[in-house]
């Protein structure tokens, strides 16, 4: 039996919200990627489908991959626990951009699977959709956590995860110090409500980030006092106080659980190294616990560094200026004119000049709100910090 | 010019060859396509629509049936695939209106596909999964030419211009 999407917050055992951003997704062997790429490449572009969401769609790619052996579920011997697992690798292809909720065939599967049957290996391509990854981008953005009854999303967030996670290993190297999953946790990947800051922008990010690099090359940091911190802020925020020691320990694995597994994409396509030690202060990553007669292991514990491939692309990276639909949208006042402005920026984004009497005041003035600054050219204007900006990747 | 010939349908002998070379067509990097065929399973055109969305390619549909002479659960499932592409239209990329045509034709009865132009897939098969795709005998052939078959940009016209044709989308 699959799990219904409306039904799996009920099985999902988590007191309240966590510390960090949800990205597991991201924690997959490549090799074992490119198997499930192309289950949904072949599931979506079939002539024949008739349903490209739902559960027979979970279904059928959790038997191939199950047939072929990618994941041995080891709860109950049913689709359950595969099509969980399935759903998350398709946020993860939502990320990058290979696939849509609407099942519409996106140009950069096509460059992908082109890529694939040319010989090509498909890692420079993953890393650049990889850099470009946008938090929330539309298609996930309904993602939520849950907070007592209270359900929010990462509506708020305007990050390239990557990119931020690139931001913070230069930041680090510049000022000498070495980033560990406990770092990365406390300062790319912590999560903070919507109400604490609003919206989290990458400049407030790379302020959250620099303060936390400070206080790394000031000496050693308590790790724990840090963690217990965060820990009173959920319990402020759900106004609760959990009773159960284990609880904390939990949000501490699972949040350096998230990093491991963001992680595991970065290193993969070549955008940081990484070397797993073990800690010698106290670690998230260590907290190992024990919970209805089953045993959580401890996490990887790893030291991140930046690759010259990872620094040139947050070199590119920071040239372009990225932009949310939701954004244009809350300043259109029609859909017709959402999708006008839209067009516009996805034609500046592609370098593509744009006429004169197509950009009138009234849409100079809404991409000045997006920070997008037209200059002159001869063919026409062009925005002065390119846009990073697809239809297909940012239309919901 | 190169031909591959025969294409064969057949369920006995569990051969859906002409849906294999539709598919890779359909898989191909095409930048313009037009598929006539008087039946179709309306999944089929939806299967290659979303192929044509976000992008800059062209899509020319032609049945034999849209709005009359059809089952109503034909008919829904028609203006269903009408309003999704509207839908995409309106909320999505709204330059598909000038990129995707539908039309019926009650005279047409020629089943192919074309692609760019130079390549052309036709036989005797409807578009319908257990129907001409998968379910009769069927014959058909491919051809592949390097220019365009300019005769058939005619032969397109005619069907879509003539007096017994409609278009469904854009309306």
């Amino acid at each position: 039996m699959i799990a219904k999407r409306r039904d799996r917050h009920q099985v999902r055992d988590v007191s309240g919200r966590g510390f960090a951003l949800h990205l597991r997704c991201f924690g997959v062997a490549l090799t074992k990627m490119y198997s499930w790429i192309d289950d949904h490449r072949d599931a979506v572009t079939n002539l024949l489908t008739r349903e490209l969401h739902g559960e027979e769609f979970d279904a059928r790619m959790s038997v191939a991959g199950i047939a072929r052996g990618d994941y041995r579920p080891d709860r109950a011997l049913d689709l359950t626990g595969a099509a969980a697992y399935i759903r998350e690798k398709r946020v993860f292809m939502k990320y990058l951009g290979l696939a849509r909720a609407d099942g519409i065939v996106t140009q950069r599967m096509i460059r992908y699977v082109q890529q694939v049957e040319g010989g090509t290996n498909p890692n420079e391509l993953l890393r650049q959709y990889g850099v470009e990854v946008k938090l929330a981008c539309p298609q996930v953005r309904t993602y939520r956590y849950r907070s007592g009854q209270k359900q929010a999303s990462y509506a708020h967030y305007r990050i390239r995860p990557y990119v931020m996670l690139l931001y913070a290993l230069r930041q680090a190297k510049d000022a000498g110090v070495i980033l560990n999953t406990d770092d990365i946790v406390l300062s790319v990947l912590r999560f903070y409500p919507p109400q604490k800051i609003d919206p989290i922008t990458e400049a407030s990010l790379k302020a959250q980030i620099d303060a936390h690099i400070q206080s790394r090359s000031g000496g050693a940091i308590d790790y724990e006092a840090h963690f217990r911190a965060l820990h009173q802020e959920v319990e402020a925020e759900l106004a609760t106080e959990f009773s159960d020691p284990i609880t904390f320990k939990q949000k501490c694995r699972n949040a350096a659980n998230e990093a491991w597994c963001f992680l595991i994409f970065a290193e993969k396509v070549g955008l940081v190294d990484t070397v797993a030690r073990q800690p010698s202060h106290w670690s998230a990553t260590q907290q190992e616990y024990e919970k209805a007669g089953r045993r959580t292991p401890p996490t990887k514990y790893q030291e991140v560094y930046l690759t010259p491939i990872g620094e040139r692309l947050l070199a590119e990276a920071d040239t372009r200026n990225p932009v949310w639909f939701a954004d244009l949208q809350s300043l259109a006042e029609s859909q017709h004119e959402a999708l006008e402005l839209a067009s516009i920026i996805a034609r500046l984004a592609a370098h593509e000049p744009v006429p004169d009497a197509e950009l009138p005041q009234a849409m100079c003035s809404r991409l000045t709100v997006l920070s997008i600054h037209p200059i002159p050219s001869k063919e026409g204007w062009l925005a002065e910090r390119t846009p990073l900006f697809h239809f297909e990747y940012d239309l919901p | 010019m190169q031909i591959t010939f025969p294409i064969i349908t057949s369920p006995e002998a569990e051969r859906s060859d002409f849906l294999e070379y539709f598919q890779a067509l359909a898989d191909s990097d095409f930048q313009e396509m037009v598929a006539i065929s008087p039946f179709v399973d309306v999944f089929i055109i939806e299967n290659l629509v979303r192929r044509c969305v976000f992008n800059s390619r062209r899509l020319t549909i032609v049945t034999r049936y849209g709005g009359h002479s059809i089952t109503n659960r034909q008919r829904q499932y028609i203006n269903e695939a009408i309003n999704e592409l509207r839908e995409i239209e309106r909320t999505k990329d709204p330059s598909i209106r000038n990129r995707i045509v539908w039309y019926e034709n009650r005279r047409v009865h020629a089943k192919l596909v074309i692609v760019d132009w130079r390549r052309v897939l036709f036989g005797s098969q409807n578009f319908t999964q257990y129907g001409g795709l998968t379910g009769n005998y069927e014959l058909g052939a491919l051809i592949e030419n390097g220019e365009e078959f300019e005769e058939l940009r005619t032969f397109v016209s005619q069907i879509t211009a003539g007096g017994t044709a409609r278009c469904l989308y854009p309306d």
